[in-house]
C-alpha cells in the first residue's frame, strides 16, 4: 500500500514540475511557482512515504 | 537491507550462463591491435569532421589532399604496427591529428558558424574524444591466465552480488522518461534569459524526480526497522497536507476568478 501511495505522490510530482515547466514557458510565472511547489512537495512525500523507518 | 538470498543467482548458474551477444564483436576487437582498435573512432572522426569540410564546395585541392593525407596515416599507421609498435601509435596520434588540423586550416570556411551543424559538430566531438581515449588508453586484450578462459577482462569472473528487482527496474525506467520528457518542454520560448532559466528548472526538476526514484527503489528493501504504519503515516502528513492547501488554493482562486 505504501509503495503504491509513494507512486501515486510521485506521479503528483512528476505532473507538478511538468506543469511548472510548462507555465514557465508561458512566462505565467505564479502559475510556474505554483505548480514547481506541488512537484517538490510530491517528490519529497513520496520519499517520505517510501522510508520504512526514522533511519537506515 | 536487500535479500541477497532471494535476488543473487547462484555462482555455478552464471558462471554456466551462455555467453552473450557482446562478446563476439569484443573478441574480435581484443583481437586486433593498439593502433587498429583506434583506427575505428578515428575513422569515425575523420567521416564526420575531416571529410564534410575537405569535400565541400569551394574548399579547394589543399584540404582534400590534406584529408586523403590523414587517411593515408592512418593506413601506413596500421601497416607498420607489426613491425615497429613504438612507431605506429605516434604515427597515428600526431600524423592524423596534424593532417586533419591541416584540412580545418586551409579551408576555414567548413568550420563557419554558419555552417557549422549542431549535431554533426556534437557527434564529431564525440568521435574525437572517442579516439583520444582509445590511443591513450592501453589496448583491450584477451586475457589467457589460468582459469581466465579467453575473457575479456582479465581475473575471475565478475558476479553481481544482487540483481536489480522487476518492479525497481520500471520504477527506475518511468523515472528516466518522466525526466527526460520534461527536457522536451519549452524549446519554442523565444526570449533567451527564461529559454535559460527553463532549462536550468527543468533540469534540477529531472534530477529531482531520478533521486527520488532511486531513493523509492532502494527504501522498498530496506527492512531493518520497519516503522508502523501510523508512523509512516504521520511523517508524510506534513507534505500531504500542504499538497491538500495548495489544491484548495488553486480551487478557490479559480472560483475568485469565475465569479
Amino acid at each position: 500500500m505504501f509503495d503504491a501511495l509513494a507512486a501515486l505522490f510521485l506521479i503528483v510530482g512528476v505532473a507538478g514540475f511538468g506543469l511548472g515547466a510548462h507555465a514557465l514557458g508561458r512566462a505565467s510565472d505564479v502559475e510556474a511557482i505554483y505548480w514547481l511547489v506541488v512537484g517538490i512537495v510530491g517528490v519529497r512525500a513520496a520519499v517520505a512515504v517510501a522510508r520504512p523507518a526514522g533511519g537506515t | 537491507m536487500s535479500q541477497p538470498a532471494e535476488q543473487s543467482p547462484p555462482v555455478d548458474e552464471a558462471l554456466a550462463s551462455p555467453p552473450s551477444k557482446l562478446r563476439r564483436p569484443l573478441a574480435l576487437i581484443s583481437s586486433l591491435g593498439a593502433v587498429a582498435q583506434s583506427v575505428i573512432p578515428a575513422l569515425y572522426a575523420w567521416g564526420v569532421t575531416v571529410a564534410p569540410v575537405a569535400w565541400a564546395r569551394g574548399a579547394g585541392v589543399a584540404p582534400r589532399i590534406c584529408s586523403v593525407a590523414a587517411l593515408a596515416v592512418m593506413g601506413a599507421a596500421l601497416l607498420v604496427e607489426a613491425k615497429r609498435p613504438r612507431l605506429s601509435r605516434p604515427l597515428l596520434v600526431w600524423g592524423f591529428t596534424a593532417c586533419s588540423l591541416l584540412t580545418w586550416v586551409l579551408a576555414p570556411v567548413g568550420l563557419s558558424v554558419a555552417k557549422l551543424d549542431a549535431t554533426r559538430g556534437f557527434l564529431g566531438a564525440a568521435g574525437w574524444l572517442m579516439f583520444a581515449f582509445s590511443a591513450a588508453a592501453p589496448p583491450i586484450r584477451r586475457a589467457s591466465g589460468p582459469g581466465e578462459n579467453g575473457r575479456i577482462v582479465p581475473g575471475p569472473k565478475l558476479l553481481p552480488r544482487t540483481r536489480v528487482a522487476r518492479g525497481d527496474g520500471i520504477i527506475l525506467a518511468a523515472a528516466f522518461v518522466c525526466a527526460l520528457g520534461l527536457q522536451a518542454i519549452g524549446w519554442g520560448v523565444a526570449v533567451p534569459e527564461r529559454a535559460l532559466l527553463l532549462r536550468a528548472t527543468t533540469l534540477v526538476a529531472g534530477i529531482a524526480i531520478l533521486g527520488a526514484a532511486t531513493d523509492i527503489a532502494t527504501l522498498r528493501h530496506q527492512v531493518r526497522k520497519p516503522a508502523r504504519p501510523a508512523v509512516r503515516m504521520a511523517r508524510v502528513w506534513p507534505s500531504a497536507a500542504l499538497l491538500i492547501l495548495l489544491a484548495l488554493a488553486a480551487v478557490a482562486y479559480a472560483l475568485l476568478r469565475s465569479t
